[in-house]
């Protein structure tokens, strides 16, 4: 499977061996040339020497004598030795001999003998010179630095030889069986290496025991791992499962509020289900799903300056059918580190709204009437008080009663009273406009409160309507029909620091006073506590 | 020997107007290194085969006359030179000194007469 040349290290360590070999060679070598070249210039030196020992009587005689022809036959004596480069031979009596090599070499220093009389009084009687042949010395030297060139390199290629014989048989061949071995084992299988029988406790076995650790812990450790990659695997399929398949949408949002990560469930819950998962990605979520987006982000910018989930019921766009209640909770996401991101759920609240919706309707209405019970209608008018903020805008307080009422649940019945009282709601509410509050107090006592309407005329407009409106006879059958009317105490919050006690009280006291000059009237406490009845000409047929 | 102890003088023509010579200068003319007195006039050397020889060569250089022999021997063997004339006795030696008037030869010290010049006592 691997192509590539394979480069033993006995290969590199010979190559090595071998520059290494040649280097020392051509050191030596070169050493060698000099010492020997110096040796051979000493050993010359040394023979010339003993040469002119031998000669030196000859020469002796020649000079003493003056005869050129023993000097001649001394000199060429002389010149027959390869180490003489040149003799000469003189007298003090003008004798001058001379025989010279024709070789061109450096000159090398003359080695002089003075010649000594043979006779009587050993008087100097001339000299007799020689220069070594340097050509000579060089050659020897040469020589002598091949040979050793030869030699040393012979020795030491022999040696490296040997070296790279031992190595390669004692540490590369095994080496290579241990990585052959080692390359075929897979991370994490069984097998293991083979300590190589020969390197038992040296640094090759040892080597192999490590590697044979080391496989032994990879192994436990890929065991390990594959056990716990199961148990991701599985958490994480739990995990997806509920992503994809919770009724909640969930979602991952960027800083600006784009949508990042959506499950399938999303595009659902957000009412939205023409949209893909894909085509989510990228939209802006506030925009995309929410009435209010503002509110959405104002969610958002709440998460990240308190660094902590937040929640909120918000209403998403109406599509055309009825509206839809979202419950959403957000926080800022911790974990990642590319920026600000905010992770969410959204899940549908609708019926949850409209169960508190029902609830709080039944808490507030009258469920006879339909209409606010005492409570909820002191909230709306203290409401009402709390928002004023001039003395425009007054609200009128009515308290009706109606008449008669106890005469027809005691002669008709109960139900009876109760379509009596049904119908008279209805008639209130005919008389006063959407914003106005109507409420039951209990029994036959009613509340209207007029939001806004301070010209007194206009309320006492209103409150001849109603009483108008309920002196119109009431069906209680197809046969059944009876009469009623309806007294109506009234009082205008004229002045921002009226109590709501204080409202009732006044009303309470001008009703009674209609109650008193015969019912079925209205009356209207005026600035100076004085109370003025006002009564309708009822003048309808039947 | 007698001739051992014997007192050796060098002599040459009466009419030769050196009046003496050193054991060097004798030296070199009978060694053949001089063939002119020092005044310039021929020289002739004359030997002795007797064995007043082995003592004049002794006294005059201080070497045996064994090596003075092979010392000739080589001279001679270049053919450039040869060794004095050698004459049997004293008496030989006389009559021709007396006869030549260059010529120097050695003798007995009580075989000399006025008829030769005395150039050098060797003893």
């Amino acid at each position: 499977m691997n192509t590539v040349k394979k480069r033993y290290l006995y290969q590199k360590l010979a190559q090595s061996v071998f520059w290494a070999a040649l280097m020392l060679t051509v050191l030596t070598s070169v050493l060698y040339f000099f010492t020997e070249f110096k040796r051979s210039r000493e050993k010359t030196v040394i023979m010339i020497n003993q040469l002119l020992d031998t000669v030196e009587n000859t020469a002796a005689i020649a000079a003493y004598s003056n005869n050129s022809n023993i000097g001649e036959d001394v000199l060429k004596g002389l010149l027959r030795n390869d180490i003489i480069h040149e003799a000469r031979l003189s007298n003090s009596q003008g004798l001058q001999l001379k025989k010279e090599r024709n070789t061109k070499v450096p000159k090398q220093d003359e080695i002089i003998r003075i010649l000594r009389s043979p006779f009587g009084d050993a008087e100097a009687i001339g000299r007799l010179s020689i220069t070594p042949e340097a050509q000579y010395n060089l050659l020897e030297a040469r020589d002598s630095a091949l040979f050793s060139a030869l030699n040393s390199s012979l020795l030491i290629g022999l040696t490296a030889l040997i070296v790279l014989l031992m190595v390669r048989s004692s540490l590369s061949r095994p080496l290579m069986k241990v990585s052959d071995t080692l390359h075929a084992i897979k991370a994490g299988e069984q097998e293991r290496l083979e300590p190589p029988p020969q390197n038992q406790g040296d640094e090759l076995g040892q080597l192999v025991e490590d590697i044979n650790g080391l496989l032994e812990k990879l192994q436990e450790k890929f065991k390990a791992e594959h056990a716990l990659r199961e148990e991701v695997e599985i958490i994480e399929q739990q995990l997806r499962n509920i992503f994809e398949t919770t009724s909640a949408g969930i979602f991952l949002l960027d800083e600006a509020g784009r949508l990042l990560t959506v499950n399938p469930t999303l595009s659902q819950v957000i009412e939205v289900p023409h949209l893909s998962q894909a085509e989510l990605l990228g939209q802006d979520f506030p925009e995309l799903a929410f009435a209010e987006p503002a509110l959405m982000r104002e969610l958002m910018r709440v998460a990240v300056e308190r660094n902590q989930s937040v929640a909120q019921d918000l209403r998403l766009i109406n599509h055309g059918g009825e509206n839809t209640w979202v419950h959403c909770l957000l926080s800022r996401q911790t974990a990642g580190l590319n920026g600000l991101r905010f992770e969410g759920v959204v899940y549908d609240i609708t019926d949850r709204m409209a169960a508190e919706t029902s609830t709080r309707h039944e808490a507030d209405h009258d469920s006879l009437t339909g209409l606010f019970r005492r409570q909820a209608a002191e909230r709306e008018l203290i409401k009402l008080i709390n928002q004023r903020t001039d003395k425009e805008n007054a609200p009128v307080l009515l308290l009706l009663d109606l008449d008669y009422f106890k005469e027809v649940n005691d002669t008709y019945g109960h139900d009876a009273g109760d379509r009596v009282l049904v119908e008279a709601a209805n008639r209130f509410k005919n008389c006063i406009r959407t914003s106005d509050i109507v409420a039951r107090l209990g029994g036959d006592e009613f509340l209207i409160i007029l939001v806004n309407c301070a010209p007194p005329d206009y309320s006492r407009q209103i409150a001849r309507d109603i009483l108008v409106a309920i002196s119109k006879p009431f069906q209680l059958s197809s046969t059944v029909s009876v009469k009623l009317g309806v007294s109506i105490g009234m009082t205008i919050q004229d002045g921002l620091e009226q109590t709501l006690e204080e409202l009732y009280k006044a009303a309470d006291l001008a009703m009674y006073e209609v109650k008193r000059q015969g019912k079925n009237g209205f009356a209207m406490i005026s600035g100076d506590g004085s109370i003025v009845v006002e009564k309708v000409a009822i003048n309808h047929p039947g | 020997m007698p001739s051992a102890q014997a007192e050796l003088v060098v002599i040459a023509h009466f009419k030769n107007s050196i009046v003496g010579l050193t054991a060097k200068q004798v030296q070199d003319l009978f060694l053949g290194r001089e063939r002119t007195f020092p005044n310039g006039k021929f020289a002739l050397p004359i030997d002795q085969s007797s064995p007043l020889r082995a003592e004049f060569y002794e006294k005059l250089t201080g070497r045996p006359v064994e090596q003075i022999n092979a010392y000739w021997a080589r001279i001679m063997f270049t053919g450039q030179a040869s060794p004095p004339q050698q004459l049997p006795d004293d008496k030989a030696v006389l009559q021709t000194v007396r006869e030549n008037e260059g010529a120097i030869g050695y003798i007995d010290k009580t075989r000399v007469d006025n008829t030769v010049r005395v150039l050098l006592l060797l003893n």
